[in-house]
């Protein structure tokens, strides 16, 4: 271990009640206990990261506070973590840090938006990252965990205390965690970290602004260009930011056997990409005509779309493999997906 | 028996930034506006402008920018290279 741990020492009672009594009163937590974060534990997981405590990782908006090594394994202690899961979350605070995905925005914003960290590679597998039945849901602990250290970063060292500095009207239930892993063993496309540049045996974690996650049943049904319509119906709801701001990457949820139902159909992915973003559309006298205009709206040919190009439309494959039920994540709009190597 | 426990706040030097020398008086002066495209705030600079081109022969620099983005760079070294002052326009 190359540095010495510089963060501040509390001294209480010993005990778990304490701890947390302690940290709640403080306003360290997401509302759920926490692992205490004893200099033992913090000093056990830097020592296994083999990386120097001090670094700086990046800086989190809006405070900019810095988020060394140790910042981070203290907030992972925190959110129960295993050591191996650190590499994971500092790679998805690089790519939280890339400009485009404007989390200075997400933080602040009264939009409901937190950061979802789609895992792909090798690591799926070495830690246990649930790709498959539930992978949105609870039951896995590198899902929930990852996610939660994420979120409790946000707020222990950006500074997004809810309320005075995240604004959100409502929030989302994603906003304790949201971390899940593409199924690229059941899928017949390419996984997500290779069409966006990067090699199958590398591990990469991709972080998408996501607003909500809304339920699409494609069940009862086998015809590739009928669930086409339902996704493309649901990707086009006008109330999202994807269709008021269309600078986003709506991202879109399916099980391995739509993948291969569609490609049974004679759909690439971007075949299913371009007929999604062209049956999404809406025209634009069903928005609130002040949106018009104010130019908030991205208005063609008299009709709005969710994105402004069919390939910033992002398909993940990951849950059952059954094509009963796609998720859409409609995005924050004014945010870009970014990934990063782990 | 006492247990240690190690803060999961940021920590570290402050920024130093040094502040923007006051503008105490409006008459004549270039007024850079950053309108992040919210209406309330359009009806806000609106009068602004008016107070200020009218009262004060001040010029404004008027930039607007989408919502819960930050301003580009240009917009801003523009802001920096002419203006006196700027009114940045915050939430909604």
């Amino acid at each position: 271990m190359a540095g010495a741990i510089r963060s501040s020492i509390i001294e209480m009672e010993d005990s778990f009640e304490a701890v947390n009594d302690y940290a709640y009163k403080k306003g360290w937590t997401d509302g759920l206990p926490i692992v205490p974060p004893t200099e033992e534990r913090v000093a056990a997981m830097i020592e296994a990261t083999g990386l120097d405590p001090q670094e700086e990782i990046v800086r989190i908006p809006p405070a900019l506070g810095k988020a060394t090594v140790e910042k981070i394994v203290v907030n992972a202690v925190m959110a129960g973590c295993l050591p191996e899961y650190v590499p994971v979350i500092i790679a998805g605070l690089r790519a939280m840090g890339e400009a485009e995905f404007n989390l200075h925005g997400i933080q602040t914003t009264t939009n409901p938006v937190t950061p979802a960290s789609i895992i792909n590679g090798p690591v799926r597998k070495s830690l246990d990252i649930n790709c498959g039945p539930n992978c949105l849901g609870q039951g896995w602990r590198a899902n929930a965990t990852i996610g939660r250290a994420i979120r409790l970063l946000l707020l222990n060292v950006g500074g997004g205390v809810p309320g005075p500095v995240d604004k959100a009207t409502h929030g989302q239930p994603g906003k304790y965690t949201l971390c899940f892993g593409e199924d690229e063993e059941g899928s017949v496309w390419e996984p997500l970290h290779v069409e966006r540049g990067f090699r199958p045996d590398q591990s990469a974690v991709t972080v998408v602004g996501v607003a909500e996650t809304s339920h699409i049943s494609t069940a009862r049904t086998r015809d590739a260009r009928e669930i086409l319509m339902l996704l493309a119906d649901n990707l086009g709801r006008i109330g999202t930011n994807d269709m008021n701001q269309g600078g986003g990457n709506p991202t879109i949820v399916l099980a391995s056997g739509h993948a291969g139902l569609f490609q049974a159909a004679g759909y690439s992915k971007t075949d299913v990409k371009r007929v999604l973003y062209e049956n999404s559309s809406v025209p634009v006298d069903r928005f609130p005509e002040i949106r018009v205009q104010l130019g908030i709206i991205r208005v063609e040919n008299g009709r709005v779309y969710p994105a402004k190009r069919a390939e910033d439309i992002i398909l993940v494959v990951a849950g059952a493999s059954e094509p009963y039920h796609a998720t859409c994540m409609h995005t924050f709009g004014s945010t870009r997906a970014q990934t990063v190597a782990i | 028996m006492a247990l240690t426990i190690l803060s999961p706040l940021a920590e570290g030097e402050e920024a130093e930034e040094a502040l923007a020398s006051p503008v105490h008086d409006l008459n004549g002066k270039v007024i850079g506006f950053i309108d992040n495209g919210w209406w309330s705030l359009k009806v806000t600079l609106r009068k602004l402008q008016e107070l200020f081109e009218q009262r004060y022969n001040a010029e404004i620099i008027w930039k607007t920018k989408r919502a819960a983005t930050a301003s580009p760079e240009e917009a801003i070294q523009d802001l920096a290279d002419k203006a006196d002052m700027v009114i940045c326009g915050l939430a909604n």
